[in-house]
């Protein structure tokens, strides 16, 4: 680093045009600039990424920046080279072979790469990586190392020995939902001394609500009626991709002047890119979706989020959720529960983990690339867990089993408590916002605008008109003529 | 509008009786295998060929189930039959495709004209950051490239992009037009999905994609008929993709061409005797120029074709029984190659 201590503000105007900082980036980017591990939290949409990007820029040696999402990599990715970063690129299972060599060669060229955690295991990058000065090694969405995390990625705890092989660049671990207990973990599992700069993670411009209904049907009216008053930017979340078509369908006869689209893992990628940037563009009004439309995404006037299904865990509703308000402006979060809808989640889990049977398949099986009959997640599982035990080689088979069997009840265990956490807090009648950052902060901040249903709000009683127009020509010669400025 | 289920019924009455249900799917995915490169050939389907790479096997099952479900088909072992009088009549609208010659490149024309389109009415309202709704690296390039290389002259190229395109869309149907328009992405405006424009129409999915497929291939044809009108245009076309023969095959014809015989490529190559005929059947289809005399004497060739014009069977084992024995499967198919390959350049040079 420079010794002339740069003016960050000045640093973040020119780089990224803001004029200020927003709470907590500065402290954590002095802390890391200061060479000090930094374990930091802020809520969703606060500007996290700045607290990394704004060094990686300063800095002379690499950023790599570990993220759980390959699409959520991509996305980050893209925006920074529309505005203008050159050195900036993702590591990730997307890129032929011939893409990551050349990007692997090059890696000295690069500020900014992203990265996903399995790439960072192939020698080839960790080789690379011995040989470039890596000042900042960031890890996104940090609550993944956690095995009391919802969203526990067995890879993420390799991540150790590649920062020891790397001779210790400074660390950021950053998250917008990780408790006191999931910080520990974090911590431990790095085995390094942390700085922790921990900020409220609530967010205080969001109105908690959640609506109870007898059955699906009055679950849709309830839908119905929220979305004919609330005439704005509006995300709707489902658990599964057949329910967001059907739903979409459904919506747009119901209300045919709204523009509505649906978007979920299965759809090929050129239709998901149109998706999500006409959505970005405000040129679709209401978007039905499943997680895979979460993390990513990063529009500022998002005013509703309606989940149609309970999310697996409160973390989730908090990540989905903290799509809205971006902009600092109240918005609303509306969840729809009819009695045994948790039905779904415990049925997601079911399928997520392996089964005895499989594990015993798993372990006789012996070319391991031949595991078509797992899907990915369970795969993952098995492959981390499996590597593991088989370190010490002295273990017999059967306790292998045992041990994988043992391990599988385990993360069963802290899913099952997490939906059942979920329901507890929508059959909560305190306040929502207060029980559901509890667990993360001792004091829940006072809400900005309305606080939840418990505090009084009515989300019937609140309205909201169109403020953009949408566009209509359709005339194929007007249409080239707006796009190329002509006769306009 | 192109219908797929047009398409669909034109490409199975020619192949009904003949072949499988499933290579008309091949034909439309545009695999290359000698197996569907032939098909083409002989049931001249050469302008359908690869004109649905993304069409999954799910969708195409749905579209036969349903011909089964009103009894317009009847599947059957090894190959199908349909009932022409329920079908009706089929119309053939598949004139401006050109499957065969532009397959190798018409996505990648289409995804750098979406680009360029993109790119130059973000520049014309003063954008210059904007996130690309092409991801593949390559088309990137290439319009960076074209971007760079006019940087001094910006007007004129958005200017000439503008004229370009517009004088070709005007050739084509309005409703092409539109479709294709309503695709395109520039400032402040996100194109539409293949999807929501078939509801949009209330056709299916299917048959945007054919539509869309449909147009390019007649902008192709303009641009190259014309490249003085479309210089812009024009060079977005690649110039050396317009061949497509499978990698081993070029590989065989090479040797070919350095003077091996079939033997020694078998020995080099350790391929095969059968997997290389296969080679020079494919090449003896898609090269114009190559030659089939040094495999078939004119004599023999002679004797092909007359049997040929005597039966008007397509099917390999009947011709071969009506000939004399010495006579082999690989010299009937090489002048069967050559045969359709002069009907096949007829359809092609045909104006759009
Ligand atoms: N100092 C700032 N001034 C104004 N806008 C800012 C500032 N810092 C960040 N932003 C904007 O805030 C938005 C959210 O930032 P970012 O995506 O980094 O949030 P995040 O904390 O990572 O959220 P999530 O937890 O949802 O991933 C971005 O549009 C970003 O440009
Ligand atoms: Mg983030
Ligand atoms: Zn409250």
């Amino acid at each position: 680093m420079s010794h002339i201590k740069p003016n960050l503000e000045e640093q973040l105007l020119t780089h990224f045009g803001f004029s200020s900082f927003r709470e907590g980036q500065k402290e954590i980017i002095e802390s890391v600039l200061g060479g000090h591990h930094t374990l930091a939290t802020l809520p969703t949409g606060s500007g996290k990424s700045i607290c990394y990007q704004l060094p990686s820029v300063i800095n002379e040696g690499l950023t790599i920046v570990v993220s759980p999402l390959i699409s959520l990599m991509v996305d980050q990715v893209k925006l920074l080279k529309s505005e203008g970063f050159k050195r900036v690129t993702a590591l990730n299972s997307l890129l032929n072979f011939k893409q990551k060599s050349q990007i692997i060669k090059n890696l000295d060229q690069y500020n900014l790469v992203y990265c996903s955690p399995e790439m960072l295991q192939q020698p080839a990058v960790i080789n690379r990586l011995k040989h470039i000065k890596v000042d900042l090694f960031v890890i996104d969405e940090a609550h993944c190392i956690s095995q009391w995390g919802h969203e526990f990625r067995p890879d993420y705890l390799r991540l150790r020995e590649l920062i020891q092989a790397l001779e210790e660049p400074t660390i950021l671990a950053l998250s917008a939902t990780a408790t006191p207990e999931v910080q520990e973990d974090i911590i431990k599992s790095l085995s390094v001394d942390m700085k922790r700069i921990i900020y409220p993670m609530d967010r205080i411009n969001i109105t908690y609500n959640v609506l109870h209904s007898e059955n699906q049907l009055e679950k849709q009216e309830q839908l119905h009626t929220i979305i004919k008053q609330v005439d704005s930017s509006t995300m709707i979340y489902f658990s599964s991709r057949q329910m967001t078509e059907q739903i979409s369908l459904q919506l747009k006869q119901q209300f045919p002047d709204r523009q509505i689209a649906y978007y979920h893992g299965g759809m090929d990628q050129q239709d998901r890119l149109l998706i999500q940037q006409q959505f970005m563009h405000d040129q679709l009004d209401i978007i039905c979706c499943t997680s895979a439309f979460g993390m990513g995404v990063n529009k500022n006037n998002i005013r509703l989020v309606i989940h149609y299904h309970l999310p697996p865990n409160l973390e989730s509703f908090i990540q989905e959720t903290g799509r809205a308000g971006r902009d600092g402006a109240h918005c609303v979060s509306a969840l729809l529960y009819s009695k045994g809808d948790e039905a779904i989640p415990f049925q997601i889990i079911e399928s997520e983990l392996p089964e005895d049977h499989e594990i015993k398949q798993y372990l006789s099986q012996d070319r391991q690339d031949t595991m078509d009959f797992l899907t990915e997640t369970k795969q993952r599982f098995l492959e981390y867990h499996s590597h593991q035990l088989k370190v010490n080689n002295d273990i017999s088979e059967l306790s292998i089993i045992n041990k994988l069997i043992a391990f599988r009840d385990k993360r069963k265990k802290v899913k099952i408590k997490s939906v059942l956490d979920m329901v507890q807090w929508i059959n909560t009648e305190e306040c929502k916002r207060k029980r559901l950052f509890e667990s993360y902060q001792s004091n829940t901040r006072e809400a900005e605008f309305e606080c939840c249903n418990s505090c009084g709000f009515n989300i019937y009683d609140w309205e909201l008109e169109r403020t953009h127009e949408l566009q209509s020509k359709d005339n194929w010669r007007e249409i080239l003529d707006e796009m190329f400025y002509r006769g306009v | 509008m192109i219908y797929f289920y047009h398409i669909l019924l034109n490409m199975l009455t020619r192949l009904a009786k003949q072949r499988t249900i499933s290579s008309a799917y091949h034909i439309l995915r545009g695999k290359k295998s000698s197996q569907t490169l032939q098909d083409i050939h002989l049931f001249q389907l050469q302008p359908l060929y690869g004109i649905y790479p993304d069409l999954k096997k799910s969708t195409y099952d749905n579209w036969i189930d349903q011909l089964i479900s009103q009894q317009f088909l009847l599947n059957t072992d090894d190959t199908f039959s349909l009932d022409l009088e329920k079908v009706g009549e089929i119309r053939d609208i598949s004139k401006s495709f050109n499957g065969l010659i532009y397959n190798n490149f018409d996505k990648e024309f289409l995804k750098a004209l979406k680009l360029l389109a993109q790119t130059l009415s973000n520049i014309s309202y003063g954008q210059f950051r904007f996130i690309p709704l092409i991801d593949d690296m390559n088309i990137q390039w290439k319009v960076k490239k074209i971007i760079r290389e006019n940087e001094s002259k910006q007007d004129w190229l958005i200017n000439q992009f503008y004229q370009e395109l517009f004088k070709c869309l005007d050739e084509v149907d309005e409703i092409q037009a539109e479709i294709f328009v309503m695709q395109l992405s520039g400032v402040n405006r996100i194109g539409y999905s293949r999807k929501q424009l078939a509801e949009l129409y209330q056709v299916n999915k299917e048959d945007i994609q054919l539509t869309t497929m449909n147009i390019t291939h007649s902008l192709i044809t303009m641009i190259n008929n014309n490249p003085n009108q479309f210089p812009l245009l024009h060079s977005l076309i690649p110039a050396h993709k317009f061949h497509s023969i499978t990698v081993s095959a070029a590989k065989t014809l090479e040797l070919i061409q350095q003077g091996y015989s079939l033997e020694k490529i078998e020995q080099v190559r350790q391929l095969k005797l059968s997997t290389i005929q296969d080679h020079v059947v494919e090449i003896a289809n898609q090269v114009i120029e190559f030659d089939i005399q040094q495999f078939v004497s004119e004599s023999i060739e002679k004797e092909i074709k007359e049997c040929l014009a005597r039966t008007s069977t397509r099917r390999l084992k009947q011709i071969k029984d009506e000939l004399h024995p010495s006579i082999s499967y690989f010299q009937i198919r090489l002048v069967l190659a050559k045969l359709n390959q002069n009907e096949a350049s007829e359809i092609i040079n045909e104006p759009y």
